[in-house]
């Protein structure tokens, strides 16, 4: 190896490529450049034309210059060049060393705590003053940061141990400033900061404090046993998976993941490795459920730290939840209660809807009612006294008629607020009492209750109030049973009477409920939070540390891992709540390299930097460029006019710089859903066939336009949708034209328009082919009886002639597009369905979007087999159609409306 | 659409715009002066022609030779076959294709070969504008007037073939006028030949040639290698520039010994340089086949 001071080079021989570069100039001065070409049709008349012909051209001085740079480049990377700064060795300066004492310590505490004592030894032994620092400190005071002897200050890190929280850097560099604004800490000091590896807030701040006393040396521990830690667990179908983290290096590292249960037993084991230079593996455990519940903690095998560990609690183990199916709940999601209520307990809870005589026998520790659910029975009530907690929502029934299942008693007939006919406001929700297990949740000011259920005054205790309305009127209320819990919504699951369950404050509501469901009682002091057992550094449970103090219950949600809140395990009452080190959306990052003034190296050595791969890079680079310069000498680059050597970078800049190209086009996610659904739009499905999308387009354009003119509905202008990617649920029709070529539906898209039909959606299926249907001789449409084999369609017939579609808005018999006469099929039975007796589907051939289509001067755009007139009869059943969609079987009472009055005696 | 007949249709429109501000072009051939006066050149009658315009019966007067003889073997009688009068107002459009004409200096610039077709594709919109029958020399079968013969014409100028026998051995009717687009780039003996051939048909007309301004103008410089356009032949110039000067004067003789070419044989050479509109030239055109037809 040869070393030219702090710059060596691992295969010096073959720097004597350096020697070669005198033979290639010579050679790259004797080749000229190509010539250009040239098509010249007159070529005889430059036949012998004089010229100085051949004399070899050179090549211009600057390309040989260029490339003589490029081949010494490839000569010196080849040599494989090395730079090691050596490392300033400074005998007599006082030695500040530093320690990141967190958590992220634990792993290599040892190798940390051998090097710290190695240099307090060699100062020890020059007879050097030395001060001690850590960043992890538990804030108890101690000694301050200080000179003193090493001997003294190794003593004291003798008996350091890691401490089971982070490093508090942003903290440590303050106490240093302040120790140097004290004079305890004088300038030109020789600073050793022993870190953990890691970046964290204040690293920067820190190195710059430490900047500002001496010369700084950070000793990283090598990247391969650098601290892992574990993120929050999350449950999947099942077991659970739990994310491992690092911070990114190159190298590929494997991990094993342990959960354990109350007994300290392993219920299961996975491995997952981090592929190089990833920060994240996921760890996929599998468990049942029962299984899963009894999971106390996840731990990364053989890593000892705290950060490796994720204790589990209350919100872990997922109470089974049985919600009490109700009749004729299942058609409209958004209008059915229990949709509600199961959204809301989802994330918290295993959820079984059944009927109640499945829910009694299975071993449910909560029963949600609603009010359509609503029943009276011992069993029930038994189920409470047994230790079950019965979660109801008010209602029309419940307003109506009391029952015993109730923890106060209610007044009948609710109270309405804020109704045309009443003089309140609606009302806000209250703050929550202390006392309350909702104690700390933030009532949202947009919730407005509308309606309830009053209690009889007397009744509702105030310990039996849980929430209030701001004029002091109970929202929930609860009562003990036996061993057990009756809570009652004085408002409905859905969003019938108040806002409540549109907010976020409803879920939960919800999980404070169920975290009764073990038969809890509520809090009792003040709710406040205090630690029961504690992870020490290396991730064993242990005893509370003597500075944790107990977290007030509205503090409890920012409450971060610190010297007097341990990470641990905590209580309120019988509620348990984890507090872990690592949270959701976590990561973490080496320590940067790049810190002002510090030379960062490992613990091992100085971290050398090699030079060999970015200088091929840079050679790589340049051979490129290169061509593009021979090319543009060969005059092929003819597209750039003003194209001369100082152009050359600009381009090659411009080359490098891929800009990513938006997606303008994608319509995704909420986007999509707002402009969807903030307006009453019509919808079109996408073929993938332009013109035939163009014209459902114009075709829609039309008959929104003459519905807006006609009609009170108003429809915004109509959007294309592809099923197969957007969801549809938010129009009221739906111009589907078929092609003889189209696909079967994938299975996603086929559940999205079975769900639209079943929702109460209108589709009009149109084949567009009523001049050519003759030609398939009663054959079916090809692409319709693809796409229909793939929904759940039920039976067809043709229109009856007193169906509602021919009567609600115009009086119709037959439905012309652009194509007359041909037959229009809906369901043949709909009263069967959720859909309250309207048809889901319309299939015809006709070709209405051509009869509708305007363009934007509002001109009709195709021609119509029968003229003007049947252009007017299309654009009838166009707005009988959207009448229909908008408005189901209403007409069809209507019709009836003669008969009804003759039979009345009018 | 195929590409082919979009070609055809992008050059028709140009031509017919260059056309549109002309006045229709009107015949002044003194030969056919009487029968103006009855319409369009009055030509729908019986006369001398190679055409066949009607069977007529046998009138003493008409002489035995003069029987069809296929015609009357059909039936009881007699019949004449007359043919169609053809006055030599007819106007023949040719428009070279080799390889050379396909050659465009800039993406700007046409070929050589579309601005011709343009240019002849005008001239053809406003000879039947004007009631004459136009043909593209050695490709239409027969010369027509009106929309059709325009369509027809301007369909072969753009897409056909343009071969140089058409040139070589004209097929055309005697007293034709012509009007043959190409850029002379062959030496002027050869066209001179090629011109003789017209001679015995008492044909004459109208030179159009055609020029890319790079041909004209030699702007290249440095290390160049010129190549013929169908690719047989090459020339390497180590400094283009010096071969400009005795370029422009080879240039300039070959200009010459075609201008003398014409004047000899009777026939109006034209220049057209394809960064130039063709309007100038088609209206040189006009004015050149005004004084013929």
């Amino acid at each position: 190896m040869l070393t030219l001071g702090p710059l060596a080079f691992a295969a010096p021989l073959a720097l004597l490529g350096l020697l070669l570069l005198p033979v290639l100039w010579r050679l790259l001065r004797a080749t000229p450049p190509p010539p250009k070409r040239a098509v010249f049709p007159p070529l005889r008349l430059l036949k012998d034309a004089p010229d100085d012909a051949e004399t070899p051209h050179h090549a211009p001085w600057w390309l040989i210059v260029f490339r003589l740079g490029l081949a010494a480049l490839v000569i010196l990377a080849l040599a494989q060049p090395v730079w090691r700064p050596g490392a300033p060795e400074d005998a007599d300066r006082p030695l500040l060393l530093v320690i990141d004492d967190g958590w992220a310590s634990a792993p290599g505490w040892r190798e940390m705590r051998r090097e710290g004592e190695r240099r307090l030894g060699q100062a020890q032994s020059a007879g050097r003053l030395a001060a001690l620092a850590f960043t992890a400190p538990d804030g108890t005071g101690g000694a301050g940061i200080r000179l003193s002897s090493a001997a003294d200050a190794r003593r004291r890190l003798d008996a350091a141990e890691p401490r089971p929280w982070p490093a508090a850097r942003a903290a440590a560099a303050e106490r240093i400033a302040a120790a140097q604004a004290a004079g305890d800490l004088p300038p030109g000091l020789t600073v050793v900061w022993i870190s953990d590896g890691l970046d964290g807030p204040g690293t920067r701040e820190l190195a710059r404090v430490l900047n500002g006393l001496g010369d700084v040396t950070a000793l990283t521990p090598p990247a391969a046993r650098g601290a892992l830690a574990l993120g929050p667990p999350q449950p999947t179908a099942e077991g659970f998976t739990v994310p491992v983290l690092r911070a990114p290096t190159a190298d590929t590292r494997a991990a094993a993941v342990v959960a354990l249960g109350d007994d300290g037993r392993a219920l299961a084991r996975a491995n997952t490795a981090f592929e190089p230079r990833s920060d994240r593996a996921e760890a996929r455990l599998q468990l049942p459920l029962d299984l899963r519940n009894r999971v106390a903690a996840v731990r990364i095998e053989g890593a000892a730290s705290a950060g490796a560990v994720q204790l589990t609690d209350d919100a872990w183990r997922r109470p089974r939840v049985g919600v009490i199916d109700a009749p004729g709940e299942d058609g409209q999601p958004l209008l059915s209660d229990l949709h509600y209520v199961q959204r809301a307990m989802e994330p918290h809870a295993e959820l079984w809807r059944e009927s109640l005589d499945t829910l009694i026998e299975a071993d449910l520790s909560a029963l949600v009612m609603v009010d359509a659910a609503r029943v009276e029975d011992a069993r029930i009530a038994a189920f409470v006294e047994d230790g079950g907690v019965l979660i109801r929502f008010a209602g029309p029934r419940l307003a109506a008629r009391g029952d015993s299942l109730t923890p106060v008693r209610l007044r009948e007939g609710g109270r309405l607020f804020g109704g045309a006919l009443a003089w309140d406001e609606p009302q806000r929700l209250a703050p929550f009492a202390d006392d309350s297990p909702f104690a700390g949740l933030q009532p949202d000011p947009e919730a407005a209750v509308r309606r309830q259920v009053l209690a009889e005054p007397g009744t509702a205790t105030a310990e039996r109030v849980w929430a209030r309305l701001s004029d002091g009127t109970p929202l929930v209320t609860a009562e003990r049973r036996g061993r057990g819990w009756i809570v009652l919504f004085h408002v409905t699951a859905g969003p019938d009477w108040s806002d409540l369950p549109l907010t976020g404050l409803y879920p939960q509501m919800l999980r404070r409920v169920l975290g009764l469901a073990r038969g809890a009682a509520p809090a009792a002091n003040g709710g406040a939070w205090s630690i029961e057992t504690a992870l020490d550094a290396s991730g064993r449970l242990t005893d509370p540390p003597a500075t944790a103090r107990p977290v007030p219950a509205e503090a409890w949600d920012a409450a971060r891992p610190g010297p007097r809140s341990p990470a641990g395990l905590w209580r309120v009452g019988a509620a348990a709540a984890a507090l872990n080190l690592i949270g959701d959306g976590d990561t973490l990052t080496a320590l940067p390299v790049d810190l002002p003034g510090v030379r960062v190296e490992g613990m091992d050595g100085v971290r050398e930097l090699r030079f060999a791969g970015p200088f091929l890079a840079i050679a790589l680079v340049l051979l490129a460029l290169d061509a593009l310069v021979a090319l543009m000498l060969a005059g092929r680059l003819p597209r750039l006019p003003a194209w001369r050597g100082g152009g050359a970078a600009a381009a090659l800049a411009l080359g490098l710089i891929v800009l990513p190209a938006p997606d303008a086009g994608a319509q995704t996610g909420d986007d999509f859903a707002m402009r969807a659904a903030l307006e009453v739009r019509f919808a079109f499905i996408r073929t993938g066939d332009s013109a035939i999308d163009a014209r459902s387009a114009a075709g829609l354009r039309g008959l929104s336009a003459e519905v807006t003119r006609r009609s009170a509905i108003e429809p915004e202008e109509a959007m294309g949708v592809d099923v197969e990617r957007d969801e549809i649920l938010f129009f009221p029709l739906i111009y589907w034209p078929v092609t003889p070529d189209a696909p079967a539906l994938s299975p996603v898209a086929a559940a999205r328009v079975s769900a639209y039909l079943q929702s109460g959606g209108l589709i009009l299926f149109d084949t567009q082919d009523a001049g050519a249907e003759a030609a398939r001789a009663g054959g079916a449409h090809p692409g319709l009886a693809r796409l229909l084999d793939s929904v759940d369609v039920p039976p067809l017939a043709l229109v009856p002639p007193d169906h509602v579609l021919t009567r609600s808005f115009y009086l119709l018999q037959d439905f012309p597009g652009r194509w007359s006469g041909g037959r229009v099929w809906v369901e043949a039975d709909p009263d069967g369905a959720s859909r309250d007796g309207t048809s889901g589907v319309v299939i015809g051939a006709a070709d209405w979007a051509a009869a509708w289509a305007i363009d934007e001067r509002g001109q009709p755009l195709s021609p119509v087999e029968g003229g003007e007139r049947q252009r007017e009869m299309a654009r009838r059943f166009g707005v009988n159609l959207a009448m229909y969609a908008m408005t189901g079987n209403y007409k069809a009472d209507q019709v009836h409306v003669p008969a009804l009055l003759e039979r009345l005696g009018q | 659409m195929n590409p082919r007949a979009d070609r055809a249709d992008t050059l028709r429109r140009a031509g017919e715009a260059a056309a549109a501000a002309f006045p229709p072009l009107m015949a002044e051939a003194e030969r056919i002066a009487a029968t103006v006066a009855q319409g369009v050149h009055g030509r729908r009658r019986a006369g001398i022609g190679e055409t066949f315009w009607e069977y007529r019966h046998h009138r003493p007067e008409d002489g035995a030779a003069a029987i069809d003889w296929r015609m009357s073997a059909r039936t009881q009688h007699l019949f004449v076959r007359e043919n169609e009068w053809e006055a030599a107002n007819t106007v023949w459009l040719w428009r070279d294709g080799s390889a050379s004409m396909q050659f465009s200096s800039s993406r700007n610039l046409p070929t050589k070969q579309d601005r011709a077709a343009v240019c002849l594709i005008a001239i053809a919109a406003l000879l039947t504008r004007g009631g004459e029958r136009v043909a593209v020399l050695g490709e239409s079968l027969a010369p027509r007037a009106g929309q059709i013969g325009l369509e027809r014409v301007s369909r072969r100028l753009a897409l056909g073939e343009g071969g140089m026998l058409s040139v070589e051995s004209p097929r055309m009717a005697r007293h034709g006028v012509a009007v043959l687009a190409s850029d002379f780039l062959d030496p002027p003996e050869t066209w001179a030949a090629r011109l003789a051939r017209f001679a015995p048909l008492e044909a004459k007309g109208v030179l159009l040639r055609v020029v890319d301004p790079m041909e004209e103008d030699f702007p290249y410089t440095g290390r160049t290698r010129f190549e013929a356009p169908d690719g047989t032949d090459a020339l390497l110039f180590g400094r283009a520039q010096e071969a400009r000067k005795a370029y422009r004067k080879r240039w300039a003789a070959h200009g010459a010994a075609l201008a003398a070419l014409a004047r000899r044989t009777g026939w109006t050479l034209l220049t057209h340089r394809t960064d130039r509109s063709p309007a100038q030239t088609v209206l040189a055109m006009h004015q050149a086949l005004s004084g013929r037809v």
